[in-house]
């Protein structure tokens, strides 16, 4: 058809009734697919009508915005007993009656369901427009499963033919014809208008099988299986104008065609009308939001630097407070500030991470701790006019506490306007192929093996990848079956799946929470969840403020109250740490950095005697460039040949330069590829900011590509070559995995600091408070107790006399003014020993000294024989003069009750002595293992030396002097088994004997070739070639043997 | 049996008890007979309880007393209380076998015929011989563990074996052959003690403190310190009938005559265990002749006489005697429990069991129906269609066996029958009047069309040689399905009537525009 007969002809529709795959397992296609489907399509308008939810609203809104289509905003309702019904909102009280409605439907049923009456859908439906799908129950085809008199329910709470339509929705049924006379003798029956409307799964055929497969796994069927109402045939997408036109456009249908565009005008509320107003109470009595926080960023300027706010900084006070004024985001500070303020009044740790390092007032108000005046911070990045979003401001907190931060806000603001962020879990490798597989009906353990070879392989996710691993687990990809499991697969991953909480994103409003989103039930009880996700809430610039909990903040809070236990003087706090200490800087170029936060993990660790930070600075890229983003990006080794001197750096133009002079040139962080795209391509911010947006986006369907055309024609305008244009896209993509802004790298490289710091000047107090912090970080008690030793620090064992449940720290004398002190282990350590009951028995302890004997600590402490038992088997019982089995001998005669006992007294002393064997000292040390998870007796590898030496097997401490490429051998215990998605299927493990640890380097074909082995034998011997590159040496392994069946 | 017998059956001289382990035995049964597919049962520990219950009645020929539960007794000094504590084996027989090896030509040819027996069921016999239940059971098991046991000599030996040789053995057992519960095996093992003489070595109050009397009591056991006693596994009977005739007779009314007394005999046992009958066996037995073997199958339990009688006359009028009867003998083979219907019989019946509904006494009709049809024509002759849910017409029903659905479903109950498709009902989408046609064409025969257009409705048609003028039509009805079964259909169907009449169901094949003609409204 040409444009002429098209704008002849031309009739006006708009789709009303349209599923997304926010109606999960239902909906086969993305909003954005919907909306950019019916503009290409020439609809007048489109109604996202997910089933009970609002989830993908955002989602649709922003996308119509984007394309240039009308939406309008509605949900289809199922009543418990009448039959669906669409409603659409027409002005923002109606959506907030709607958002009600649906809350109320949702937190009567458990999570994921929905239930309200027909009479509470009356209660909301004022001001609602809706429409009810005719169905065969109600054309009297088939049973109804609802009231006789819903319909006339419906027609009669929604004011008459006004406000209530009926919509009819066929689709090359058995008998349309037919269908559609009823339709139109119901609306007559009732009085209604009739609609035509398309009932849409997908937006386009394609969709289809994908349909049925969601459906089969919602129903845990099989697509071979009888899925209950399965349709028939695939025509529930959007329908050309043309065939509307010839089948509705002329005759009896003709109005009801029409009608849909006019009820599209009546629609024009638009998700913008959000006016979002931040809560107000903050601000003194008489004083404007604004003025107080005005007043607050200068005190705070002012005790930050007691010597005299530096005039750049006072400067960028300036700037940002006009800004945020300009902005109105007075409100959103003063949120954040009381959030700080409250856990600073309870003395719990926190720190501002993200892009809201990058504020000065920020840092004035106690929220962040980078100091501007010593970082170059980009206040645009968090903040900016071309924006109009709020600002994103995440704090974390100390893991333990911050529970009391959340009570705190929801006591603050009241349950119904506070409320925690949704995330929308989406289809990944994994989950994809597990569902598909199932739904295609192919069996569990080949499903299993494919499922299992692409665990966390991100990147591996493109079609021969999928393909090659569906071979190797015995799937032909060119079969039938193979290429449709494949395709979707492909087409399923990102799709969402269900909602869950965020961990700690929340949202606080002035008005009722419930009328800006609909709220469900989390899976936690008590708990409830916002059906937007924080790109949703960004989207439309909701105030959310992330509350996330960091156990290194927890161990640091821990180091700086023991330390002020043990050392007169100032007490430490984030911002009094010594700055820029060598010694320090001398511990982290050695990769001496077990337990440091970040940079303790295998990668880090070897790229940190390669790029020798000498500067807080440095921090700030080590933390940033070990990360998927720059290593997919291939600016690892760029950055560090330049670094080193090996290779020039250039710029192809000032303003190149001038982004990338602090990188030496290469792009390390978000907020330099934005400004790359500004620079050097011609994008606005704004849209410098959509490309940002898209970084984060994962498998959010071609959003990056758009990018890619305009990034590179944009360069080659510059005069900047296609090669280089091609690199920098690349860059940029890479940082959609996962890559850092600076700022947020800042906050994170002061905690790297800091833990540093601790750990070079307080070792043995940084081992106990990790300990103490557990679980976090990359290493197990037993390799951080292991690392204190090798450094000279004394480790105490556990002794029901001398530990707490927490570790502690003791000296020979009693007194820890010489801070000294060895590490006592606690009682925490004891794998299945409660909490409540190590506390009871140090209370008794703490009562009355130390306990005599077993009996004396049970009779005091009031514990029970099992936990005795735990006890003895931990050895913590050593004071009493018990060995381990003794121990246990005497706490098992605790079992049977004193009834069942008539020889009760004859118990301890007088039963004479054990008839036990001694335990051998290996099994000393398992079961020193078994019980707590470390030893201090020895290492386990150490009783086999003797034998090791007879395989040729070196010790980890010996690697050091072996020649690169020589061939070695050597044995230990599996740590770690590291496979990141960035490494090319390479399998990272570290080993570990009695002398150390030794890295090592395995590839994927060596790894497989000893599957079973490689994965489940907790201790191996490997056999390979020794790599040298400046200090760092790994094992790269070609032959792997399970120790145990080698030894025996 | 009273305890004083069991224990002077213990005390006999030579008496000993031979546990038989049962080993692994593959289950190779594949229905499908796949051959590269591997099939993974669940765990059923019911059936394999039942299967070594089974195994236990196939050993009645080497023992009197056989099974696989035991209970503690008196101390052999007969002092102390009789105790019951109760021990069962899941994987493994015990056999008093005191006094019968004589018969059977001593231990070994004894073990070398239970070795045969299993050995047919493809399991494979593992034993120990010893004079108490407790030290043949830790032989059985552990025999080859012991430390300085070599292999499997003293298991065909075990009479041979010296006493002091055979408690040497078993004292230097694992803790673990002394039937204990894990939890203890796992506190001795932390302990160290690991070996039976280990532990024998403690004093007995103070085990007891710590892991109660079952230490104490299975040392006694193993050593025969205390008594065990062996419950012996019942045979469960059959109800069944049998009558010796006066005088051998071909009289048919007589013989059915006994047969009606018989089944009236039986009919209380089953009313009163509230059983019906589901298989009933026959046997007519003649002077030197094969006895006449006649079996009835019921597609519901049923105790009612006169249909059982029914069903007997309509294949004994069939069957050629082979000469004159001189012993009649009933056998219900198996039964279930009265009022179990099988769900799957008139409900799955498709259209034509609608009126029957929820009404039981149609149901039984049902069901008694289909007993004298396939009485008359043979079980394999009943056949009934069944929908299916499958939007394809030609796959949307199926034709199944009435008995093979029957019967699968009557055993266990399970009216699901395995397949899934065939759910209950049509399809949703299609409940209208005359939406499908009672005719349909298998294959689909191909169709001379002509249309208004590449995609409008048909005009006219021509079958055969036959040219039909369309005068009315109604569709298209599009059905697209079966892409996972590798090629997906397509088809824009019509209902058409022509000119004569005749109303056809015809579609279009896409995207191919190729006419058929797939049923007719008659």
């Amino acid at each position: 058809m040409t444009d002429a007969t098209r704008s002849a002809g031309r009739i006006a529709y708009a789709e009303l009734h349209c599923l997304s795959n926010f109606t999960f397992l239902e909906g086969a296609s993305h909003p954005e697919e919907l909306v950019l489907r019916a503009k290409a399509l020439d609809y007048a308008a489109l109604a996202v009508t997910d089933r009970n939810t609002l989830a993908g609203a955002v989602r649709a809104h922003q996308a119509a915005k984007d394309a240039g289509l009308r939406l309008i905003i509605g949900a289809e309702i199922t009543p418990d007993d009448g039959p669906p019904i669409v409603v659409w909102a027409p002005t923002r009280a109606a959506y907030g009656r709607l958002a009600r409605m649906i809350t109320v439907g949702r937190r009567q049923a458990p999570k994921g369901r929905f239930s309200l009456s027909l009479e509470q859908f009356a209660e909301h439906a004022d001001g609602l427009l809706a429409g009810v799908p005719v169905s065969l129950a109600m054309t009297g085809e088939a049973p109804a499963r609802w009231r006789s008199d819903a319909l006339a329910v419906y027609a009669d709470v929604l004011g008459g033919g006004d406000r209530c339509s009926l919509l009819a929705e066929s689709h090359w049924g058995p008998d349309d014809a037919r269908y559609l006379a009823r339709c139109g003798a119901l609306a007559d029956r009732y009085g209604l208008p009739l609609m035509i409307a398309g009932g849409v799964l997908y937006h386009a055929p394609s969709r289809w099988p994908l349909q049925e497969t969601l459906t089969a796994i919602r129903l845990g069927l099989t697509v071979g299986d009888a899925i209950p109402d399965r349709w028939i045939n695939a025509r529930r997408f959007l329908l050309p104008l043309d065939e509307l036109q010839t089948r509705f456009g002329s005759g009896p249908y003709a109005d009801a065609l029409r009608r849909t565009r006019e009820l599209a005008e009546r629609c024009p509320f638009s998700l913008d009308e959000l006016r979002y107003e931040y809560p107000e109470e903050l601000a003194p009595e008489g004083r404007s939001p604004l003025e107080y926080l005005d007043e607050l960023a200068w005190r705070g300027a002012r005790s930050r630097y007691p010597e005299g706010i530096p005039d750049s900084v006072a400067e960028r006070i300036r700037h940002e407070m006009a800004l945020i004024g300009e902005l109105r985001y007075e409100a959103y500070f003063l949120t954040v500030w009381d959030l700080v303020r409250f856990a600073r009044g309870r003395d719990i740790l926190c720190q501002g991470r993200g892009s809201a390092a990058n504020s000065a007032v920020c840092y004035c108000l106690g929220i962040t701790s980078v100091d501007p005046a010593k970082a170059d911070l980009l206040f645009e990045r968090f903040v900016s006019r071309e924006r109009d979003e709020a600002p994103d401001i995440d704090v974390d907190f100390e893991h333990e506490r911050r529970e009391e931060v959340l009570q705190y806000i929801y006591e603050k603001y009241g349950r119904d306007r506070a409320g925690m962020t949704g995330v929308v879990i989406t289809y990944r490798p994994r989950s994809a192929i597990r569902d598909v597989g199932k739904a295609l009906g192919l069996s569990p353990d080949r499903v299993d093996a494919i499922a299992k070879n692409v665990e966390g392989f991100h990147h591996e996710t493109s079609q021969t990848k999928l393909a090659e691993r569906c071979m190797q687990a015995g799937l032909d990809p060119d079969s039938h079956t193979g290429r449709r499991f494949l395709h979707l697969v492909d087409e399923i991953l990102g799709f969402p799946r269900h909602l869950s909480q965020h961990v700690g994103g929340m949202v606080m409003t002035r008005g009722p929470l419930c009328e800006l989103a609909p709220i469900e039930n989390a899976a936690m009880p008590g708990r409830t969840v916002i059906e937007w996700d924080k790109d949703d809430l960004d989207t439309l610039g909701i105030l959310k403020v992330d509350c996330l909990s960091l156990g290194m903040l927890t161990a640091i809070h821990g180091c700086f109250d023991r330390i002020a236990e043990g050392v007169p003087g100032p007490r430490w706090t984030l911002a009094n740490i010594p700055a820029e200490d060598p010694e320090v800087y001398d511990m982290i170029c050695r990769a001496d950095t077990m337990g440091v936060f970040q940079i303790e993990s295998r990668a880090q660790m070897s790229m940190l005697p390669r790029l020798k930070p000498r500067s807080f600075y440095d921090l700030v890229i080590e933390v940033a460039i070990v990360r998927p983003g720059p290593i997919q990006g291939q600016m690892v080794h760029p950055y560090l040949r330049r670094r080193a001197g090996e290779e020039p750096v250039s710029y192809p133009n000032d303003a190149i330069r001038q982004v990338l002079e602090k990188t030496l040139g290469v792009p390390l962080f978000q907020e330099q590829a934005m400004r790359l795209a500004v620079v050097a391509a011609g994008f606005t911010p704004g849209q410098a900011d959509q490309l940002r947006r898209a970084m984060g986006a994962w498998r959010r369907p071609g959003v990056i590509d758009r990018f890619r055309r305009k990034l590179i024609d944009g360069m080659a305008v510059r005069g900047l070559t296609a090669e280089f244009a091609e690199r920098v896209f690349e860059q940029i993509r890479g940082f959609g995995e996962y890559g850092f802004p600076e700022s947020h790298a800042a906050s994170f490289a002061l905690l790297v600091y800091v833990s540093a710091w601790l750990k070079r000047r307080y070792p043995v107090v940084f081992v106990c408070a990790l300990i103490n912090s557990q679980p976090m970080g990359f290493y197990a008690p037993s390799q951080l107790v292991r690392d204190l030793r090798s450094h000279g620090g004394r480790v105490l064992p556990i002794d029901v006399n001398a530990s707490d449940w927490d570790c502690g720290l003791e000296t020979e004398s009693g007194d820890v003014r010489g801070f000294e002190p060895a590490l006592r282990l606690g009682l925490r350590l004891i794998v299945g020993l409660p909490r409540a009951a190590a506390l009871a028995l140090v209370e008794a302890r703490r009562d009355a000294g130390p306990f005599r004997s077993l009996d004396d600590l049970q009779r005091r402490s009031g514990l029970g024989p099992a936990l005795l038992e735990r006890l003895a088997k931990a050895d913590a019982c050593a004071s009493f003069g018990h060995t381990r089995r003794e121990a246990l001998w005497q706490a098992m005669a605790r079992r049977e009750s004193p009834d069942a006992r008539p020889l009760f007294a004859r118990l301890d002393d007088e039963e004479g002595p054990t008839p036990l064997p001694p335990m051998p000292a290996l099994d000393e040390v398992l079961a020193d293992y078994r019980s707590t998870n470390l030893s201090l007796k020895s290492h386990p590898i150490a009783f086999y030396r003797e034998a090791l030496e007879r395989l040729d097997a070196m010790r980890a401490s010996d690697l050091a002097a072996v020649e690169h490429e020589s061939p070695v051998s050597i044995a230990g215990l599996v740590l770690l088994r590291q496979r990141p998605g960035t490494a090319k299927g390479i399998t990272f493990v570290t080993l570990e004997d009695e002398t150390g640890i030794a890295n090592l380097v395995i590839r994927q074909a060596v790894w497989e070739r000893h599957d079973r082995i490689s994965r489940q034998s907790p201790a191996w011997i490997v056999h390979g070639k020794l790599e040298r590159k400046g200090d760092v040496i790994h094992v790269v392994v070609n032959r792997i043997e399970d120790m145990a069946s080698r030894l025996s | 049996m009273a305890i004083t017998e069991a224990d002077a059956l213990l005390r006999r001289g030579a008496s000993a008890g031979s546990s038989g382990g049962s080993g692994s035995k593959p289950r190779s049964k594949n229905p499908r007979g796949d051959r590269f597919a591997c099939r993974y049962d669940p765990a059923d520990p019911e059936s394999d309880r039942l299967e070594l219950l089974r195994m236990a009645e196939r050993c009645e020929a080497f023992s009197p007393q056989i099974g696989c539960a035991t209970v503690a007794a008196r101390a052999r000094d007969g002092s102390g209380p009789i105790e019951f504590t109760e021990f069962t084996l899941t994987d493994g027989l015990l056999c008093e076998i005191g006094g019968v090896s004589r018969w059977m030509g001593g231990d070994s040819a004894l073990l070398r015929e239970v070795e045969r027996v299993l050995g047919a069921e493809s399991y494979q016999a593992r034993w120990g011989i010893a004079p108490t239940l407790g030290a043949a059971w830790a032989l059985a098991r552990y025999g080859d563990d012991a430390p300085e046991c070599s292999g499997s000599k003293y298991k065909y030996s075990g009479s041979e074996l010296g006493e002091r040789e055979l408690w040497d053995r078993v004292r230097r057992m694992p803790v673990s052959a002394l039937r204990l519960t894990p939890a203890i095996e796992e506190s001795l093992k932390a302990l160290g003690l690991l070996w039976i003489e280990q532990l024998a070595a403690v004093p007995r109050d103070a085990l007891a403190v710590r892991f109660g009397g079952l230490p104490g009591l299975r040392l006694d056991q193993l050593l025969g310190d205390r008594d065990e006693l062996l419950i012996a596994h019942q045979r469960k009977s059959r109800p069944t009938g049998e009558q010796c005739l006066e005088y051998p007779t071909a009289s048919r009314p007589i013989i059915e005559g006994w047969v009606r007394r018989l089944l009236e005999r039986i009919a209380p046992t089953l009313e009163s265990a509230g059983l019906g009958a589901l298989e009933i066996i026959c046997r007519f037995e003649c002077a030197e002749r094969e006895p006449l073997w006649l079996r009835i199958g019921l597609f519901e339990p049923t105790g009612r006489i006169e249909h059982w009688m029914e069903l007997v006359r309509m294949q004994f009028e069939q069957a050629v005697l082979p000469g004159a009867v001189h012993r009649v003998g009933i056998e219900i083979t198996r039964t279930a429990k009265m009022g179990q219907r099988q769900a799957s019989l008139p409900r799955g019946a498709g259209g034509f069991s609608e009126g029957f509904g929820d009404d039981p006494d149609r149901d039984r009709e049902m069901a008694e129906l289909m007993d004298r049809l396939s009485g008359r024509l043979g079980r394999d002759a009943v056949w009934w269609p069944q929908p299916v849910r499958d939007a394809q017409p030609e796959l949307a029903y199926e034709t199944v066996l009435v008995a093979a659905s029957a019967s699968a479903s009557a055993a266990s109950g399970d009216s699901r029958g395995g397949t899934r498709r065939r759910e209950s009902g049509l399809a949703a989408h299609c409940r209208g009047p005359l939406q499908r046609p009672l005719v349909l064409h298998t294959p689909p025969k191909p169709l001379e069309v002509l249309a208004k257009s590449v995609e409008g409705p048909p005009r006219r048609c021509a079958a055969g040689t036959r040219p039909f003028e369309i005068v009315r039509w109604w569709g298209p009805e599009r059905i697209e399905t079966g892409w996972w079964r590798g090629v997906s259909v397509r088809r824009d169907y019509y209902r058409v009537e022509t000119g004569t009449g005749h109303r056809f169901w015809i579609f279009r094949r896409l995207p191919h525009e190729h006419w058929f003609l797939h049923g007719a409204f008659e």
